[in-house]
């Protein structure tokens, strides 16, 4: 069976999915990227936002979202991150 | 731990130096927690960086005093000094070292509990310490909590490594199971001086491997994401 995508992961693969979007990426896409349901998503997106890892962009009725620095830092960092939550079983 | 009356003659000093060691690499470890911490913003490293901030502040009191009563007790060979002062240093470097130590171990068990309620936690406070307060044996007690609180955060290492078997997981679980056997030798300490010396030594095992532990992950951490924005 293969080992549950921790919370961690999910934040970096959020992450990047915007990063490799060029920094501006649909929820959909996001949706589609992190294959997560709809409502997990959307809890994501808050905390991230309230994290301040991305922004909310609204270009008329369309909504993107951006990395900040501190987003580009976690996504530097990940590997730290989760070698330290990890190895100290702090997930 | 750090009793004068329980440390053999030859090991003056050496618990002192052992002492700072301790403090030096659970402050590193709390410095690289919290530094995680700010990049990632997650509670639990918050809260294990002051739990080893705890730990590392124990050390350093008790690696202060013993270190004065060290010198006091160079004092009193020449026939200078009291030695109930002494005494009283001593069992006051023991109660503060127990417990800032035991505060740093309760963090950890709120940790390894994963429940999150700040209530949870001031029953954990209220519980140990009322039980300290009232006990006539309160040594004793510090040190039986400890080895207890150690106990089950040994548990919880075991899963962790049972869940995420690899180096480092298995590295942190023989660190605490030697903080755990090192503990219950200090239990015993009083009944016999050799104890506290093994109890110290299971210490530095245990703080070499979690030292060990911190450098693998500061090397492994080191490869960044290829397309990360330097900060």
């Amino acid at each position: 069976m293969a080992k549950k995508r921790d919370r961690l992961k999910i934040i970096y693969d959020i992450l990047k999915a915007v990063h490799d979007k060029n920094n501006r990426i649909r929820p959909t896409h996001i949706l589609y990227k992190s294959n997560l349901s709809h409502q997990m998503m959307e809890e994501y997106l808050e905390e991230l936002m309230r994290k301040e890892f991305l922004i909310e962009n609204h270009n008329g009725e369309n909504k993107t979202y951006s990395l900040t620095q501190k987003g580009y830092d976690y996504l530097n960092k990940y590997k730290l991150i989760a070698e330290f939550t990890d190895s100290f079983g702090l997930e | 731990m750090g009793n004068i009356f329980i440390t053999p003659q030859w090991f003056f000093g050496y618990d002192v130096v052992l002492e700072l060691l301790f403090a030096v690499i659970t402050l590193l470890v709390s410095y690289y927690a919290w530094k995680i911490y700010k990049v990632s913003e997650e509670r639990n490293l918050r809260l294990f960086s002051m739990a080893f901030l705890f730990i590392a502040l124990s050390y350093i009191i008790q690696s202060i005093l013993n270190f004065v009563i060290l010198e006091r007790l160079d004092d009193d060979i020449a026939g200078m000094i009291n030695i109930q002062s002494v005494y009283l240093l001593n069992l006051f470097g023991i109660y503060m070292h127990a417990i800032l130590f035991l505060v740093g171990l309760l963090i950890l068990t709120y940790v390894a509990l994963k429940i999150y309620s700040l209530r949870t936690f001031v029953l954990l406070i209220l519980l140990v310490f009322s039980a300290l307060y009232f006990s006539p044996y309160k040594t004793f007690l510090l040190f039986f909590i400890s080895t207890l609180l150690l106990g089950f955060i040994v548990y919880y290492y075991l899963t962790n490594y049972w869940n995420n078997r690899k180096a480092t997981t298995l590295l942190v679980l023989i660190a605490m199971i030697l903080l755990f056997i090192g503990y219950i030798h200090f239990i015993f300490a009083t009944e016999n001086s050799m104890y506290y010396v093994i109890g110290h030594f299971m210490e530095l095992a245990a703080y070499i491997l979690v030292l060990i532990n911190l450098l693998i992950i500061l090397r492994v951490g080191k490869h960044k994401h290829k397309n990360g924005k330097k900060a």
